[in-house]
C-alpha cells in the first residue's frame, strides 16, 4: 500500500476508521479482517513489540497520553524504545543512552535546557519531537504518523514538515493521518480517503483537491 | 515553607525531588532525636541492633511492594501470602520431615507463584490490582487457616533456626538479608532497562506498550517479585517465631504500604526510590521501637503512625500542589518562548 520514499495520505472524517487503522498496523488493536504485508509478504502483528520489530513506527495522536512519559526526562524518554538494546547483562548503558539522546537532540533541533529536562516541561512541538526521536531511534523503515502536527505552533509544525520530507528522501515509507487538509494536499504523493472504516478511493496528485477528497470521504462516489 | 523558597530562587524540578527526599530524612533523623532525649535507652547500639532487625521484615516486603506500586499496581495480599506460605513450609519441615533447604525452595517458588497469580488474574479480569488482590487476600489468609486447622505448627528443625535468630558477627542475619534484598531492589530499578520498564508501566502504560513493552509480561514480573521477597520475609518470620502460625504476617501489607507512602512511592505509579522506601521504613521501625520503649501500648502506637502517615501525605500533596501551580502560571511564557 505505502512505498519506499513515499509519504501516503490518510484521509477521512473523524470516525472513519483512520486512526483504528493505524493501531491495527502497529498492532495496538487486534484485526478483525485484513492482511498486512511488508514487501510482498503477509505478517502477523499481534502486539507494538511485533510491529517495532518488523520496522514499524507509531507516532500517535494522543502525545501526552500515548506518546511520552511526561514525568521522565528527555533522554529517558529519548532512549526508552532502545534501551532493552542499551544494555549488557540488563544493565543500561547510560554513556551510549546519553550518545543517542544527544544525537536525536541535535537533529531534530529538540529545545530543552538540558536532556535531564522532565518532558512536561517542554513545549507541544518539542514534545512531539521527542515521540519522534523515540521512534527513530529503533530505526524504522515505515513511519505511521497520526495527527502529527495537532497543537504545535507554526515554527514547529515545518520543523516536522521538514523533517517528514527528509526522512521519504531517506528511503522511509510514511503513512501520515492528518485532519487538516492544507498539510494532507501538501506533503502526500498519495492519499487514501477512507469512509466508515473502508476504502472510499485513493486519489492521485494531479488529481488532488479539496472536493474529490471531501466526496469520497462523505461517501459521495 | 520549603516550597516557598524553591518557588523564589527558581530552583529545578530535580532539586525539589532531592528535597522531597531530604524532607523524610528530616522526619526520620527528627525522631531519632526526640526519642533519644525522652526514650530510656533509645540511643544504644544493642537497641539499633533490635531495630534493624524488627524492620528487616517490613523492609523486605516492602522493595517487593515498591516494584507493583512504581508499576501502578498494588498488592494487599502481602500480609495472606506471608501467612500461607509460613504455614505450607512449616507443615512440610515439621510434620513431612523435608529438609530445611527444600523446605526453603518451596518457600521461594510458592510465593513467587502467589505473586504471578495476582497479576496474572489482573490481566485477565482487567481488574484494578488493589481489587484482585483484595480478594486473593482473602483467598490466601482462607487457605492458611484451612492448612493450619486451627493449631500452630511447631516442632521445625534445630538448624532452620539461623535464618531468623542467627548472627553474622554482631549483625543478625533478618539485616544482612535485607540489606542484600534492598542492594537487589535498588540495583533493578535504577541501572537495569526492566527497572525503566517498571517505572514506564506506572508512568504512563499506553505510552509503555505503544513503545513496545510487554505489558502482560511486566505485570506478572512485578507481582512475582512482590511474592518472592514477602516469601524471603515469611521465612525469616518463621525461622524467627520457630513455628507455623495463622497470625504471622498479619497486617504486613498495611505497613509496608505505610512505609512506601512514606517514602515518596506515588499510588499512581511511575515515581518511588528504594532509598525513600527505606527512609519510610526506619521511620515505623523508630516508632514501633520507641513507642514500646516508653511502654505506650499498641493502641498508642496505632494512633500515631496513623497521624504521621496523614501528616507526610498532606505534605506531599501539598508540595505537588504548588508545584503544579508553578508550572500552570509558566507555560505561555515558555510558548512564546519557543515561538520566538
Amino acid at each position: 500500500m505505502v512505498r519506499k520514499g513515499e509519504i501516503l495520505g490518510l484521509s477521512g472524517l473523524v470516525g472513519a476508521g483512520r486512526t483504528e487503522l493505524a493501531r491495527v498496523i502497529y498492532g495496538a488493536e487486534p484485526a478483525e479482517s485484513g492482511v498486512i504485508q511488508i514487501e510482498g509478504r503477509p505478517v502477523q502483528i499481534r502486539s507494538p513489540e511485533d510491529a517495532i520489530q518488523l520496522g514499524i513506527g507509531l507516532i500517535p495522536e494522543d502525545r501526552k497520553n500515548q506518546g511520552v512519559f511526561l514525568d521522565m526526562d528527555v533522554s529517558w524518554n529519548i532512549s526508552f524504545t532502545k534501551v532493552k538494546a542499551l544494555s549488557r547483562f540488563t544493565m543500561v548503558d547510560t554513556r551510549r543512552e546519553f550518545e543517542i539522546a544527544e544525537k536525536y537532540r541535535d537533529l531534530l533541533r529538540i529545545k530543552t535546557p538540558t536532556l535531564q529536562q522532565q518532558v512536561k516541561n517542554l513545549s507541544g512541538g518539542n514534545q512531539q519531537k521527542v515521540v519522534l526521536a523515540k521512534t527513530l531511534a529503533v530505526e524504522s523503515k515505515i513511519l505511521i504518523f497520526d495527527e502529527p502536527t495537532r497543537g504545535i505552533d507554526v515554527g514547529a509544525k515545518q520543523e516536522i514538515y521538514n523533517l517528514m520530507c527528509a526522512l521519504a528522501d531517506d528511503g522511509i515509507a510514511i503513512i501520515m493521518i492528518s485532519s487538516d487538509m492544507e498539510e494532507l494536499l501538501g506533503m502526500s504523493d498519495r492519499i487514501i480517503v477512507l469512509c466508515e472504516g473502508r476504502m472510499a478511493g485513493e486519489v492521485l496528485r494531479p488529481q488532488f483537491s479539496q472536493d474529490t477528497i471531501l466526496d469520497l470521504a462523505s461517501g459521495k462516489q | 515553607m520549603n516550597a516557598n523558597t524553591t518557588f523564589k530562587t527558581g530552583l529545578s524540578e530535580g532539586a525539589i525531588a532531592v528535597l522531597k527526599k531530604y524532607v523524610t530524612l528530616v522526619v526520620l533523623f527528627g525522631l531519632v532525636l526526640l526519642f533519644s532525649l525522652i526514650a530510656p535507652n533509645f540511643f544504644t547500639p544493642n537497641n539499633f541492633i533490635i531495630l534493624l532487625r524488627q524492620v528487616s521484615f517490613t523492609a523486605i516486603s516492602s522493595v517487593g511492594l515498591a516494584f507493583v506500586m512504581i508499576a501502578g499496581g498494588m498488592d494487599l495480599s502481602i500480609g495472606a501470602q506471608i501467612t500461607l506460605t509460613n504455614v505450607l513450609t512449616a507443615i512440610l519441615m515439621a510434620r513431612m520431615g523435608v529438609p530445611p533447604i527444600f523446605a526453603i525452595l518451596f518457600a521461594l517458588v510458592l510465593g513467587t507463584l502467589l505473586g504471578v497469580n495476582n497479576g496474572y488474574i489482573s490481566i485477565i479480569l482487567k481488574v484494578h490490582p488493589l481489587i484482585v488482590t483484595l480478594g486473593t487476600m482473602t483467598i490466601y489468609k482462607g487457605l492458611g487457616y484451612i492448612a493450619a486447622n486451627g493449631n500452630s505448627i511447631s516442632g521445625l528443625p534445630e538448624s532452620f533456626k539461623f535464618l531468623g535468630q542467627g548472627y553474622i558477627g554482631p549483625v543478625p542475619v533478618p539485616v544482612i538479608i535485607m540489606v542484600l534484598v534492598v542492594i537487589a531492589g535498588a540495583f533493578v530499578l535504577n541501572k537495569t532497562y526492566i527497572g525503566r520498564f517498571v517505572f514506564a508501566l506506572g508512568g504512563n502504560e499506553e505510552a509503555a506498550r505503544l513503545a513496545g513493552v510487554n505489558v502482560r509480561r511486566m505485570k506478572i514480573f512485578v507481582f512475582g517479585v512482590c511474592g518472592f521477597f514477602s516469601a524471603i520475609t515469611s521465612l525469616l518470620l518463621l525461622s524467627r517465631v520457630f513455628s507455623g502460625q495463622v497470625t504471622t504476617g498479619q497486617g504486613m501489607e498495611f505497613d509496608c504500604m505505610t512505609a512506601a507512602v512514606l517514602g515518596g512511592i506515588s499510588f499512581k505509579g511511575g515515581e518511588g526510590t528504594i532509598s525513600g522506601l527505606l527512609a519510610g521504613v526506619l521511620i515505623i521501625g523508630v516508632l514501633n521501637n520507641a513507642l514500646q520503649l516508653l511502654s505506650l501500648g499498641d493502641y498508642y502506637q496505632m494512633v500515631i503512625k496513623g497521624v504521621v502517615l496523614l501528616a507526610a501525605v498532606g505534605f506531599d500533596t501539598y508540595q505537588k500542589n504548588r508545584k503544579s501551580k508553578r508550572t500552570a502560571s509558566r507555560r505561555p511564557a515558555e510558548k512564546v518562548a519557543t515561538a520566538a
